[in-house]
Formats: structure tokens, sequence, C-alpha cells
């Protein structure tokens, strides 16, 4: 359980630059490292939130997000949105997302996220929920996401080369 | 649902080729994956009696007399459905007084789950200019039909599902006819300028 979790808070803009990046913080689980984990900011009465953070795996094995949860939704599950011309397509990831060792998998706007359906109010920018994810290898653990707006979000997600990118042959 | 499998306009979930330039007007043309190949034409749009998210009649007719974005989506939608909207506000705060005549619509291609309140309390949260349109089921997705709009009902786990849809802005004149449209994820210039252009006309 919580003895699994091992984690170390850093700040992941060591320049200190006004980027988006400097208000939220990444956090080391096991041999992964859980970039700037955020939940979307929602309009009350929403039906549905989306969860996103990068993870990189600096171990030597592959590594799986198999499931998340969070309190405050009713169920959580990992999706992936894809576009097929102009037609969005959204499917839910089953066997979950495999982290390759040495890689960075990247939860965002667009693309893979975990989907909160059902909040139990809405989500406030700043707030903070802890979400609990269940990795293959490192187990479960539970750090907090905090609430960003979609500005936020997508600034990390274009990134500035500080793990958000996939470092692949 | 099996009805809305059967109406989905497979057709349509193919790439869908947009001619753009002299001589085509207000026409799409649209390539035929099931088929050769062939192109055709089709003209977007048709007569529908649907409600806004405050419970008014709404049909064709009131999509004249000034111009207009129309995009379809759904509230359970974490990702495209939102972002349009907040898009679009940045578009319209770029934009500053000349978007002022700018009607925006918002229809549901969910119409079981988005009732006009669900609707209007997930619309009203985001902007002060989207106008959310819903209705009986069966004239909801009619009027996605003749936009052209794919739609499909994916089943996920614990009875929930979600919807795969066509993402397009569609840009309306003050005829109502269609005008230009905008893509997902396009990048802010070029979606004002399109904007720009059509309320200059």
């Amino acid at each position: 359980m919580f003895a699994m979790f091992r984690a170390a808070v850093l700040l992941l803009c060591l320049t200190g630059t006004a980027h988006a990046h400097d208000k939220y913080v990444s956090m080391w689980v096991g041999d992964l490292l859980i970039h700037t984990p955020v939940l979307r900011v929602t309009p009350q009465g929403a039906p549905v939130a989306g969860g996103y953070m990068a993870v990189e795996n600096t171990g030597a094995g592959e590594e799986v997000l198999l499931a998340a949860s969070v309190d405050i939704a009713e169920d959580t599950q990992i999706h992936e949105m894809v576009m097929s011309g102009d037609v969005m397509k959204m499917r839910a990831i089953l066997d979950g997302i495999p982290i390759a060792a040495g890689a960075t998998v990247r939860l965002e706007p667009g693309g893979l996220h975990l989907m909160l359906m059902r909040p139990k109010h809405a989500l406030m920018m700043g707030s903070k929920y802890n979400v609990t994810l269940q990795f293959r290898n490192a187990g479960t653990v539970t750090l907090p996401f905090t609430v960003a707006p979609l500005k936020d979000i997508r600034a990390l997600s274009e990134g500035d080369g500080h793990g958000g990118h996939d470092h692949g042959n | 649902m099996a009805t809305n499998s059967t109406k989905q306009l497979a057709l349509w979930g193919g790439a869908i080729f947009l001619a753009i330039g002299a001589g085509l007007g207000g026409r799409m043309v649209w390539e035929d994956r099931s088929g050769n190949g062939a192109l055709m034409a089709a003209d977007l749009g048709g007569p529908f009696s649907l409600v806004t998210h405050t419970g008014t009649p709404i049909s064709e007719a009131d999509l004249t007399g000034s111009p207009s974005a129309l995009f379809f989506g759904f509230t359970h939608c974490p990702e495209i459905c939102p972002t349009t909207i907040y898009d679009i506000n940045a578009w319209l705060d770029d934009l500053g007084p000349t978007g002022d005549d700018l009607k925006v619509y918002f229809v549901t291609i969910d119409p079981e789950r988005d009732t006009p309140e669900v609707l209007g309390d997930y619309v009203t949260a985001q902007s002060d200019r989207v106008i959310g349109i819903s209705g009986p089921p069966d004239d909801v997705r009619a009027m996605a039909d003749v936009w052209r709009v794919y739609y499909k009902e994916i089943p996920l786990e614990n009875d929930d599902y979600t919807m795969d849809h066509t993402s397009l802005i569609y840009l309306l004149d003050d005829d109502g006819q269609y005008a230009e449209l905008i893509r997902y994820g396009e990048a802010q210039n070029s979606a004002v300028a399109k904007l720009q252009a059509l309320l200059n006309n």
C-alpha cells in the first residue's frame, strides 16, 4: 500500500522561468516519474472530467498503467481520443497503457486521458484531489492532481523539454 | 442502441475532403470511401424543428438574419466539446465587437441524455454565447443527418456509453447557407480570419 509509495517532490522547472510548469510538481513513484498530474476545470454539472499527466519510466523494464480511481468520481476509466479524419472517436483502454523502459507516455487533451465519470461536484481551479493509480510493477499509488484550466494544460502538453517528450529511438 | 446504429451514416465515417477553391461556392465535396472513390457534392443543411436550451423552438429559418457557427457534440464529452467551446470563446474575444453578430449553436448528438435542461446547464456554465439545441431524439438525429454529421454510440464499462462524432464547426452566412468550416485544433489566427471573413460579408 503506502509502503509501496515512495514519492519525492521536486520542482519541474529548475530554471525558475514563469512557465505554466512552475505551478505543478512532479513526483517519483518507484522508477516512475509522474509529471504535472492535473485535472481539467469543469463547469457545474459537467457529467465527466478529464485527467492528464506524463509518466516517465526511468526503470529497466516495461511498466503498465492499469487503472485509476478518484473518490469524487463514480468511476474512473482510461480513454483515448483519436481523430479519424474529422470524426472524433473515443475508446476505453481496457488492458492498460504500456510505458516502455526509458519512455515517457503523455496523457493530454486530444489523446490518452483519465476519464472521471459523474464527478460529485464541479472541479474548481487550484483544488487538489487524490488520484490512485495502479501500475503493474510499481503497484498502487495515490498522489494529488491539481485542477487546472485548459490553457495551462495545453502549455504543459506543449512542454519545454522537461521530460514531456518521448525520447525514443 | 440499435436505433442509433441503423441510423449511422457510415458513409461519412471516412475521410472528408473539402474542395476549397473557385467554383465550388457553398458546396462540399465528400469522398465516399465505401464506393469507388467517386466524389459526390452535397448541399449541407435542411429543415429542422427543435428547441434551444431555454425551450424556445428553433428551425432552419432561425439560422438566417445573422451569420452563425454550428457544431455538434454532447455533454458527456471530456475533451473535444468543452475544448471547442473554450476555443470559440477565445475567438470571440479576439474578434471583439465584430463578433457580436455571430450566433453560436451547439447541437447535441446524444439527445437521450442531453435534454434542453441538461444542455443548458452545460453551455451556460462555459459561455454566454453558445446556444444549445436539443429535442426529440429522432428529430435531433435528423438534423445531424442533414448536416452530414457522423455519430455513433460506443459502449463503455458499467453501462456507460460515449459518442464518436464529427468535430467540424460549420460557418453559415446570414442566409443560413454553409460558407466555410473550422476544424478541431485549427490555429487561432486561421479560425479568427475565417470568422472575420464571414462577419464582413
